[in-house]
């Protein structure tokens, strides 16, 4: 059996656009038949290390701009919302990443 | 409120600010009526002017920008969105960039309290200002009754 993958998705808030892009990964997921294996958890930028140290995040995709060092794999997915060729990029990109961690 | 329109989980409300000269102007004046009116603490305008430079809100649609302040759930009371045209376009920097600044003559104050799974807000106002026939058209209107009505119809599509 492969691994369910849990995604962070953060943005300054944690209510607004990470809220949107849970929206597009999950229609992106549902695309690719992959809406059962994947969970995905809105925060906010300020709750990432906390939410992260839980230990059960798998991948985290950002649409501010974050230092990004962590234990996890970090996607930034910014300027999505205008710029289709930018969200098409990282929308495989999360994909790609989703697909290598079902195999750990 | 007079002719404010509600439903049963947000308020919704329109503004032309014609004297607002910066963002600051703008999220201040939002964030104070909305304060007066009991939707959000008072906190609020402090918090969302400070995340709007910590996290820009700015939209780069063309030809002319709209923004999307907003901030922390815990400083809202209750559901608010007003909607805000700015006649003479200010400055906010860009959403994911703070070094790029964009002239926004349409602001969208979000005073929400959470996620909001079965109503995307910000989806529905970014596809709409996607066409940039609906930016001018909107951007040009100058009856909150009108914008208010195009705000909940056909931005929003939430039924009244």
């Amino acid at each position: 059996m492969s691994k369910k993958v849990k995604i962070l998705c953060c943005c300054g808030a944690g209510i607004c656009t990470s809220n949107y892009l849970r929206e597009e990964i999950e229609d992106r997921l549902k695309e690719e038949g992959l809406s059962k294996e994947v969970t995905v958890n809105l925060c906010r930028v300020t709750d990432v290390e906390e939410t992260l140290s839980g230990g059960s995040i798998d991948l985290l995709v950002t649409t501010v701009e974050m230092k990004g060092d962590y234990s996890v794999p970090m996607i930034r997915a910014l300027g999505i919302m205008l710029d289709e060729a930018a969200a098409k990029k990282a929308l495989d990109e999360i994909i790609d990443n989703v697909r290598t961690i079902m195999k750990e | 409120m007079g002719s404010a329109n509600e439903t049963e989980h947000t308020f919704y409300d329109a503004a032309i600010l014609s004297e607002a000269k910066t963002k600051r102007d703008v999220i201040s004046f939002l964030a104070k009526d909305l304060f007066e009116k009991g939707y959000v603490n008072e906190d609020y305008c402090k918090a969302t002017l400070e995340r709007e430079d910590n996290y820009p809100t700015g939209l780069a649609t063309k030809p002319i920008g709209i923004a999307v302040p907003h901030s922390n759930p815990e400083n809202v009371l209750k559901e608010a969105i007003v909607v805000a045209i700015i006649p003479k376009a200010v400055k906010f920097a860009e959403m994911g960039n703070n070094a790029s600044l964009i002239d926004v003559g349409i602001v969208f104050m979000l005073a929400l309290k959470g996620e909001n799974n079965h109503l995307n807000y910000l989806k529905n106002i970014v596809n709409y200002f996607k066409q940039q026939e609906n930016v001018l058209s909107f951007h040009a209107l100058r009856s909150k009754t009108q914008m208010k009505s195009i705000l909940l119809q056909d931005i929003l599509k939430v039924q009244q």
